[in-house]
């Protein structure tokens, strides 16, 4: 999203930042897990939720280019300071708790790599964290961690290798009910949709439109990252599904372990298999964990008026940086204390879901409201669009607790 | 003038009130979490002042929290306890933000800021330094 | 400072007024403050009415809407059916900025319902 560099440029990192950011803890654990259990049959779920998160993050960035505005600079201008406060709350508990999910799934790679258990890892990789976002620049957070992040493209390769039969991959694309096990079934969907409609993505993607210094000039680029970009990455996590579906479903395996995930890329590819998820679980983690401590320090600076940017020096607003600079120990606490990391990022899904219509139903007013839009905003179609994921999360929210109760891992 | 207080009477709740404010020279000094109006006998009310500042809105949140931040700032807060205000006549021009007729190193919006830079980030290596007039 | 946050001189907090049920002089309820109009005068902000009722909150919502947002439509038709008064300062009581009133009976507000002339802000 940097602006200084030619279009085609920014166009590329956008999209591959679009694909290798797309995999993270949450979305491969989910998309895992439902291959494992329902073969291809929640393939649509993916596919949903991808298309949701890019239509989303699509306005999200064409609201802040036009508006020079973020999301959240909006919600608490219209909304007012208590609805803000209470999406802020609920936000930054998700957060916090995705981030441990995040801070985790890196511990446990190291641990594969090592031998050393996660609990031993998880501090040093919030120092880490904390390093890269310390001393490192918006763009190198954003495109530098994205583009590393196209190894887990690995899951992507392993399912064409494969050879699934793609007729019952593309009737899976098509939502069914379940068979089996209809609790676990519908709580396996929410959680990938999830996974996927993250709110702390919209922060961020708004964000960094106007970190980028995005404009009018930048709407088309906008539309190809988010569009294009996401809509590609859903493909990995797809390509995870698949091959969980593959491997782990006629062995009728619960998939309840990290270390069980990390045996599906060996069948494929031997040796370099292992070390390919290690790499793909390490980078994606570390990438998401660090847009999310960004998304609680813009959540909080943005709603409050503080001066935010990661472009500026840590020195310039203390309390922008004090806020990433405690939650990531803070997030890490949960796993040096032996949390099973797998367990936390399913958690934590739901509790995602069940937060979303927090983050949408502001999108109903803010993409037709002219003083901020002008004659960008929604037309009926973008409306339309709004108003079913409005519902959708309406839903997915009611049902995600329920459903982590009564069929939940 | 442009913008809400140009064309139509200005709202008060939805055009200043949750606003960021800037200075004059264009830097944030934080949002108007309050706005005074002054009660006259026989004439109609006029706004005053905007407020900025953690203890304002946590009166919004409730009366008790508050009472307990005001308490709290004024025992362990970081520079003044009281919060920053701005006169209206401050006020130079709304749009979807307020732009103020002021500095902000004449008031104290950013004590807090201070205080977390000196006795917590600059601790950390590669803080860099804050300039003068921050 | 009053028991609600307000300043015992003569101001009230227009952050803590919005949202406040307004009762008429014999207690009956009007509706929520959800707007307060003023117009300025130079360097002054002078307060002109205040807004009550739920047709009020839909229109901050989508009062700026061009387009087909739900809350526009909504806005509109709650002015249709009259669900707001525009009431002038001098009607409105706030000696005591918890519990504000208005000066007269709700059936003398009539004059003060607006009914959909006014949409386009």
């Amino acid at each position: 999203m940097s602006s200084g560099k030619p279009r085609w440029l920014e166009v590329a990192l956008g999209i591959l930042t679009g694909i290798g950011g797309f995999l993270e803890a949450g979305s491969l654990a989910t998309a895992v897990q439902a291959g494992a259990s329902y073969r291809f049959q929640l393939g649509w779920a993916l596919v949903l939720g991808a298309v949701c998160l890019a239509a989303l993050a699509e306005m999200a960035g064409r609201f802040a280019a036009i508006s020079q505005h973020t999301v959240l600079d909006a919600i608490r201008d219209r909304f007012g300071f208590r609805f803000y406060a209470l999406l802020a709350g609920i936000s930054l508990f998700v957060i916090y708790l995705v981030l441990a999910s995040e801070l985790g799934g890196v511990a446990l790679a190291l641990q594969l790599a090592t031998g050393a258990s996660f609990r031993w890892w998880a501090l040093l990789v919030a120092v880490v964290s904390w390093l890269a976002l310390w001393k490192g620049s918006f763009s190198f957070i954003e495109n530098g961690v994205g583009v590393l992040g196209l190894v887990t493209a690995a899951f992507l390769v392993a399912a064409l290798v494969l050879h699934p039969p793609w007729g019952d991959v593309a009737r899976g694309l098509l939502p069914s009910l379940p068979t089996e096990q209809p609790a676990h079934y519908w709580f396996t969907a929410v959680s990938i949709i999830g996974a996927s409609i993250s709110p702390y993505l919209v922060v961020f993607y708004s964000s960094g439109a106007i970190e980028g210094g995005w404009d009018v000039s930048h709407l088309g680029i906008n539309r190809l990252t988010a569009g294009v970009g996401m809509s590609f990455g859903a493909t990995v996590a797809l390509g995870a599904l698949i091959v969980a579906a593959m491997i782990f479903h006629p062995l009728d395996l619960q998939v309840d372990r990290y270390e069980q995930i990390a045996l599906l890329l060996p069948e494929v590819f031997g040796r370099t298999g292992f070390w390919l998820f290690v790499a793909s679980l390490a980078i994606a983690c570390f990438g998401a964990g660090l847009e999310l401590a960004l998304s609680a320090a813009y959540t909080v600076g943005q709603g409050l008026g503080w001066r935010w940017s990661k472009d500026q020096a840590p020195a310039a607003d203390a309390r922008f940086s004090t806020v990433y600079t405690l939650l990531l120990p803070l997030a890490a606490l949960p796993i040096a204390l032996g949390l099973d990391p797998l367990k936390v990022t399913l958690f934590s899904m739901a509790l995602t879901a069940a937060s979303l219509p927090l983050i949408v139903l502001p999108f109903l007013v803010l993409m037709n409201d002219r003083m901020y839009v002008r004659e960008y905003g929604n037309g009926w179609a973008g409306n339309l669009t709004v108003a079913v994921i409005t519902l959708l999360a309406g839903v997915v929210a009611v049902v995600a607790i329920p459903l982590q109760l009564l069929g939940g891992s | 003038m442009s913008g809400p207080d140009a064309e139509r009477p200005l709202r008060l709740v939805r055009d200043v009130l949750d606003q960021r404010v800037f200075d004059r020279d264009v830097h944030v000094l934080g949002r108007v979490d309050g706005l005074a109006l002054e009660l006259r006998e026989g004439e109609p009310p006029r706004a005053v002042y905007v407020e900025l500042g953690a203890t304002t809105l946590a009166a919004r949140l409730s009366a008790r929290l508050g009472r307990w931040a005001r308490r709290l700032a004024e025992r362990w807060g970081a520079g003044r306890p009281e919060p920053v205000r701005f006169a209206w006549t401050k006020v130079r021009r709304i749009d979807l933000d307020l732009h103020l007729d002021a500095d902000r190193a004449e008031s104290h919006v950013l004590d807090l800021d201070r205080w977390l830079y000196a006795r917590f980030i600059r601790h950390l290596p590669g803080a860099g330094a804050r300039k003068e007039d921050e | 400072m009053t028991a609600h946050g307000h300043p015992t001189t003569r101001e009230v907090r227009v952050e803590l007024l919005a949202g406040r049920r307004v009762r008429d002089a014999a207690g009956a309820a009007v509706g929520r403050i959800e707007e307060i109009h003023a117009e300025r005068q130079d360097l002054e902000c002078i307060v002109e009415e205040f807004v009550v009722g739920p047709a009020a909150l839909l229109e901050r919502l989508g009062a700026w809407a061009g387009g087909t947002t739900p809350f526009k439509h909504l806005g509109g038709l709650a002015k249709r059916l009259r669900w707001e008064y525009r009431i002038p300062w001098h009607l409105v009581d706030l000696s005591d900025p918890a519990h504000p009133r208005v000066r007269c009976r709700r059936a003398e507000l009539e004059p003060y319902r607006r009914a959909g002339d006014d949409v386009s802000v």
